[in-house]
């Protein structure tokens, strides 16, 4: 115990260990503080998914199944009424009182609409193998085990601690002291190691814990003995593993990884007594076989790499585009319990040679004739790593999948109103912007000259083949915006056709043009860095429907929701779900929208909060833009009750 | 200096380990092609595709004329019908022409209009600009018209193997570690044997023996991204079977029909490679730097993959890239497209700026490490004597 | 205690860095004297466990080393040349690390450390970091290290390498002082240290154990072949570049030359005395046995 008490001290004090650790812990937590829900509908709406799983969660049987097709077709039944019942009343069939009683029940079954998406997305899921598929809120197990990069701060907080512990006691001559010492050599080797290993499941425990505590916290943990399969990440694996079992399992081989990695390290400093080698050696083995490696060959190869990014050890197969011939082609074949037993005695055979090496450099001369017990060791672990090696497997070519990466510019200006009739087009002095189609059903953006007449392209840009334009621009005094999407002309587009959305301001001054927001559409082949989950947001902005802007981020509003961007991160997030939007409004402090009740609804942005304005039934508003400049500076509550009517025309 | 640069060269950097190092990672390298070659290539995945192909291209490759295109035409239509009704024999067949040499071919063939259309575009746009007085606009459309305007692309060449080659990144990694393994020593080195103050005693002890070790390095830097870059040109050329398409214009491509550049697919090779060791070199002087201002190898190796790391990463999440050393790297995106950096006024292509600010940041590391604030004489860095 | 080096030899390859070694070591200080490349370390770390030997036997007490496990290092403390140990560690704590290492209890580890620095006149310095040390300090700490365990056999490797006088007579004196009821194997290239306090010299000349004697016999073994002789100026020395001259002292009446040859080199010579170092030379320098 002396010994592992000097061994602290020299790692934690001399060393500077303890800042390394505090470094460490700070980087674990600044990157889960950047975490999103996987599932952001089930997220926002979990009160309602609750509701919903506290009846059909668990198991799909046949009375679940009955359950969510008849709450599906009441749904659009009840969708139905409402909008039957309002067209009636915008034709003056019936009166408000008629309408109200009308759709009073409809609009009940409706309120967990959303909520319903999200489970009726889960069911669509689930029921390709209800055995193995159970419904429940995943986002919480989703963040835990579909994850799967490298733990970069824990690696780097490895190489910092271990490293010193063999190459100290080279440069400072201690080691052949210590060979001349009774509990020197061997004995003084042996707690170095425990040592370490007891750092690093250190490291891994407070790491783990710090993720459960945050996952607990944000997301919960229900239902954990629910089947592996329950998550889509992990729809096709054939495990018979529940959800904490394989979360468990992940942790445990994640400190596997940790464990190899230190070995790897004690063994290139025990033997070289140099950083550079031995850092380069681990660099080699961890990074390299990450970010360059397929994950075939990553999960075959004995060593810390492929445990450290463990999911894949349990994933189940992958199936990819083969980019010639448009089949489904299985891109990774899952990896078998048996299968992973082997690595891991691979795994174990390795470093056990790698340990008894370490023993044997440190041993004095004379003890080594009967070193016979270790030689004896590492002979068998050279004979199982032959025999597993010659045993194991490899799977078949990687998939892979894109993560949304982000770019952003400069924030807009603080602006005044905007409606999303307007979405098409836009109005200044001098000019008039709209979307039209030409005879070939090609949208383009015309500035037309109010001054001249003179009409021309908003779009000035020389390539354009290579870009598609959409539908909606928003202004704001001088600047007019619009969307492009660049086309992906690389050789491997597995799910989108689209490299990047930007949203482009041009300055009605000079038209000159910059790039305000530019978000990902596809996949970067940039060195690697394999994802498994794919991106679902691409598809989202493909049916937009407008768009406005602040100094801080770009409103996209589609026939759903509002989501807003944020320049710096690049997520997006649901700020207003209401699923007949149909028009929106946006006075530089509040949105306004009409609700599935056709009220209008006022959103401030600033207190996060709605509110219902008026119990009059609109179909449809407006803010005029004639109204603004009076009323530039002003909310719409210090308007007069007659103004205010005034400002919204019913139709 | 010649010879103080040669003992410093032969110091740190011809060393076994070093060379042992070079070697495994040349070997990863060549079976990462290998794997490339496996998944990607078109007559990988069908092997049974070569034969046809070597058959049919004296007959449609090469330049490329309307005899050629009504002819393929003639056989293709009825082969793709046919394919379509009946998959099998016909359809694999018209599957091996389309993407072999019909959706080339068509791509060359109406490149000079696409390109054409641009620069008309350009310049109509420069015209609008200089009138509504945007000169930055104006002028960068005049650049975009004279680029495009004379493009064509006359010969229809098997151009797999450049497609694959530019797009391939991994041996930067290797380059990478390698420069870091390398360089993280150099002026450790001195420090660990307490030469350091013996050096300090000599006359070429300070100023210039930084300079030896920084010129050193920077041959060193520059041998190993050269070894590697060439390396993976002659494996790619090996394994894809040909070297063909050299002469190509780089637009040759799809993924470059918007590129800056004009020259041939060879010359943009080497010119790839010029930038890659570029870049290598300006996070060859971060750890040059990082080694100079400390004691132990472990924390400027540390800090070197970190601070690369964090460049890959900001690079990779699409953040802001013009001032960032591992745009030069993977310069295939700088290639990729046409793109403008206005310089007061002056829109410079992008990879034109990164370049500059590569070296402007090279000679900045460059000068930082040359810096000795230690007191005594320090001599001159560069002084050559003449016996 | 008796240690006991039976032929051991060393090869690197072909090369032979010690050949047939064979010595009997008791009681005493031994010092193990002999040019830079001798084979003094080689034989040490051969001694110590950390070099393999190529073949040979050593027996302590009777008992091949061998097979004696780590019982074999109760009874040695080593000291290595130009130790750095821990620069961040205090006296004391290094002290109480090294008991730890050595298998002392901890309470008699305490006791024997407050002995020992007293001993070595570090007692003040005790809280003081190593690496603010001086080198003789540094050297006085790493003999103490080496006597925590009281071995019976002190292995000491160029203990005085780089000491000032007064710190290499204060070291001699340590050593003269462990020596008592121990084998105490002194390696250095420092004549002076050796014919102070050695009890016999072991001489060591590529690899090959020339001579194992007491100091007093080895300089009467070349009694007859030490001259001084002095010369009117320096031009004249040059005739005796061929000898080997162990002195040559400049002054104000000329050219004083102590030299080590077979016969008298002229007329005006004088036989001297011999010393250790004469025989060093004598040995060492191209003169066979």
């Amino acid at each position: 115990m002396d010994i592992l008490r000097f061994e602290a001290r020299k790692m934690f004090r001399y060393r500077r260990g303890i800042l390394y650790i505090f470094l460490f812990l700070v980087s674990e937590l600044f990157i889960l503080s950047a975490d999103a829900p996987a599932n952001p509908q089930m997220y926002a709406h979990k009160d309602d998914c609750i509701w919903y799983l506290k009846q059909i969660g668990g198991r799909l049987t046949e009375e679940h199944q009955k359950f969510l097709e008849e709450e599906a077709a009441a749904m659009s039944k009840a969708d139905s009424a409402v909008q039957t019942a309002y067209k009636q009343y915008f034709d003056g069939l019936i009166s408000q009182d008629t309408l109200e009683k009308i759709v009073e029940a409809p609009f009940t079954k409706l309120e967990r609409r959303s909520g319903f998406h999200a489970i009726y997305e889960q069911y669509l899921y689930a029921r390709q193998d209800p055995s193995h598929r159970y419904l429940l809120n995943t986002n919480g197990w989703d963040a835990l085990l579909s994850h799967d990069g490298l733990d970069i701060p824990l690696i780097l907080a490895l190489f910092l601690l271990l490293a010193p512990i063999y190459c100290d006691e080279g440069k400072s001559q201690m080691d052949t002291l210590s060979l001349t010492m009774k509990k020197g050599g061997t004995c003084l080797s042996k707690y170095k190691i425990l040592y370490s290993v007891l750092v690093v499941l250190a490291l891994n425990v407070s790491g783990t814990m710090i993720e459960l505590l945050f996952v607990l916290g944000k997301y919960g943990l229900p239902n954990g003995n629910f089947p592996l399969q329950s998550l889509s990440c992990y729809g096709t694996s054939t495990k018979e593993l529940s959800l904490w079992e394989t979360y468990f399992l992940t942790i445990a081989l994640k400190a596997v990884g940790s464990l190899c990695l230190d070995v790897f390290i004690l063994f290139g400093t025990a033997l070289t007594k140099k950083y550079a080698p031995v850092l380069l050696g681990c660099m080699a083995a961890v990074f390299l076989s990450v970010c360059g490696f397929s994950r075939a060959i990553l999960y075959a190869l004995p060593g810390p790499a492929g445990f450290l990014t463990p999911s894949g050890f349990l994933r189940g197969d992958q199936t990819a585009v083969d980019s010639l011939t448009g089949e489904s082609v299985t891109a990774f074949r899952e990896i078998s319990l048996r299968g992973l037993v082997l690595r891991l005695a691979l795994t174990a055979a390795l470093c056990l040679f790698m340990i008894a090496a370490v023993q044997r450099k440190n041993t004095s001369k004379w003890k080594q004739h009967s070193f016979h017990t270790v030689s004896k060791l590492s002979a068998l672990c050279a004979a199982v790593f032959l025999t597993a090696a010659g045993l194991s497997g490899c799977a078949g070519p990687a998939s892979q999948e894109m993560p949304d990466t982000i770019h952003n510019n400069r924030k807009a200006e603080k602006r005044t109103f905007y409606c999303l009739s307007d979405a098409g087009h836009y109005e200044t002095d001098d000019y008039r912007i709209e979307a039209t189609e030409d005879e070939n059903l090609e949208l383009h953006l015309i500035v037309k000259d109010k001054h001249t007449g003179r009409q021309f392209p908003l779009v000035r840009d020389a390539f354009q083949d290579s870009y598609e334009v959409m539908p909606c621009i928003y202004g704001n005094g001088d600047y007019v915006y619009y969307i492009k999407m660049t086309v992906d002309k690389s050789e491997t587009i597995l799910y989108s056709m689209y490299e990047h959305l930007l949203v482009q301001e041009v300055n009605l001054k000079d038209f000159s043009e910059r790039t305000v927001l530019k978000l990902r559409m596809n996949e970067k082949n940039l060195l690697g860095a394999l994802s498994w989950t794919r991106s679902a947001d691409w598809s989202y902005y493909l049916a937009l429907l407008g768009f406005f802007l602040d100094e801080d981020y770009v409103y996209f509003i589609s026939s759903g929701d509002i989501s807003r961007v944020s320049y710096l991160t690049g997520k997006r997030e649901v700020l207003i779900e209401a699923p007949l939007l149909s028009d929106v409004a946006y006075d530089g402090q509040n949105i306004y929208y009409l609700n599935e009740r056709f009220r209008l609804v006022k959103f401030s942005l600033s207190e996060q909060k709605s509110q219902v304005m008026s119990n009059k039934i609109m179909r449809q508003f407006t803010l005029p833009l004639t109204v603004s400049t009076q009323t530039e500076n002003k909310s719409i509550e210090s308007i007069n009750a007659s103004v205010a009517n005034s400002m919204f025309s019913f139709k | 200096m010649i010879r103080q640069i040669y003992f410093e060269f032969r110091k740190h950097f011809l060393k076994l380990p070093v060379c042992v190092a070079v070697i495994l990672f040349l070997l990863l390298d060549a079976f990462q092609i290998s794997s490339v070659y496996q998944e990607k290539s078109i007559f990988s995945m069908m092997p049974e595709w070569r034969a046809k192909y070597e058959n049919l291209y004296p007959v449609y490759g090469g330049k490329i004329t309307e005899k050629k295109i009504r002819n393929l035409m003639a056989y293709y239509r009825p082969l793709k019908a046919e394919g379509n009704l009946h998959p099998g024999r016909e359809y694999e067949e018209a599957l091996m022409l389309q993407k072999c040499f019909v959706a080339p071919l068509q791509y060359a063939y109406e490149y000079q209009q696409n390109a054409g259309q641009i620069a008309k575009r350009a310049l109509e746009n420069a015209d609008f600009y200089q009138q509504m007085g945007n000169i930055y606009a104006s002028r960068k459309n005049q650049k975009i018209a004279g680029m495009f305007s004379d493009r064509r692309i006359s010969e229809l060449r098997y151009t797999e193997m450049y497609q694959h080659y530019l797009q391939y990144d991994f041996s930067v990694f290797l380059v990478l570690l390698l420069v870091i393994y390398g360089l993280v020593n150099v002026f450790v080195l001195e420090k660990e044997t307490e030469m350091e103050l013996l050096l300090q005693t000599t006359i070429h002890g300070k100023r210039k023996s930084a300079a030896a070790k920084l010129l050193a390095s920077i041959i060193f830097v520059t041998a190993i991204s050269l070894l590697f870059w060439l390396a993976d040109f002659l494996l790619f050329g090996c394994l894809f079977r040909s070297f063909d398409g050299g002469n190509c214009p780089i637009y040759a491509i799809e993924y470059f029909e918007a590129s800056p550049l004009s020259m041939s697919l060879f010359f943009c090779a080497l010119f790839a490679m010029g930038m890659k060791t570029v870049g290598t070199l300006v996070f060859g002087m971060t750890v040059l730097l990082l080694s100079r201002l400390c004691r132990n190898t472990l924390f400027p190796f540390v800090g070197s993959i970190f601070l690369i790391g964090s460049c890959l990463l900001a690079y990779n999440a699409d953040l802001p890239s013009a001032f960032n050393p591992a745009s030069l790297l993977v310069c295939r995106e700088l290639f990729h497209w046409v793109d403008f950096i206005d310089l007061a006024g002056v829109p410079v292509l992008t990879w034109q700026f990164c370049l500059g600010t590569a070296l402007l940041m090279l000679t900045i590391f460059s000068a930082v490490i040359l810096y000795d604030r230690r007191p005594g004489p320090k001599g001159h860095a560069f002084h050559v004597q003449f016996t | 205690m008796k240690v006991e080096f039976q032929n051991v030899s060393k090869y690197y390859g072909r090369k032979c860095v010690l050949n047939q070694f064979t010595a009997t070591l008791e009681h005493g200080v031994y010092g193990l004297l002999g040019p830079n490349g001798a084979g003094k370390t080689t034989l040490i770390n051969i001694f110590i466990g950390i070099l393999q030997k190529s073949s040979g036997r050593l027996l302590i007490d009777g008992q091949d080393v061998e097979k004696m496990g780590t019982e074999f290092l109760r009874h040695i403390g080593y000291l290595p040349q130009y130790p750095q140990f821990y620069k961040n560690f205090t006296v004391e704590d290094f002290m109480a690390y090294i008991c730890v290492l050595k298998d002392i209890p901890k309470i008699a580890g305490r006791h024997r450390t407050e002995e020992l620095l007293e001993m070595v006149n570090l007692t003040e310095h005790r809280r003081k970091k190593i690496g603010a040390l001086s080198g003789g300090m540094r050297q006085r700490l790493g003999i103490a290290q080496a006597m925590l365990n009281s071995p019976d056999i002190l292995i000491l490797d160029e203990p005085t390498a780089g000491l000032d006088p007064q710190e290499r007579i204060r070291f001699r004196n340590l050593i003269s002082q462990f020596s008592e009821n121990r084998i105490v194997l002194l390696a250095t290239h420092i004549v002076p240290d050796v014919e102070f306090i050695a009890n016999e010299v072991l001489l060591l000349k590529n690899g090959i154990l020339l001579k194992q004697a007491r100091p007093v016999e080895l300089t009467q073994a070349i009694a007859g072949k030490v001259w001084e002789l002095t010369l009117p100026d320096l031009q004249m020395t040059k005739q005796f570049d061929a000898m080997q001259i162990s002195n040559m002292i400049h002054d104000a009446d000329g050219v004083h030359l102590r030299m080590v040859c077979e016969n008298c080199p002229g007329e005006e010579a004088s036989p001297a005395l011999p010393n250790l170092e004469d025989v060093f030379l004598y040995y060492c320098s191209g003169n066979k046995d």
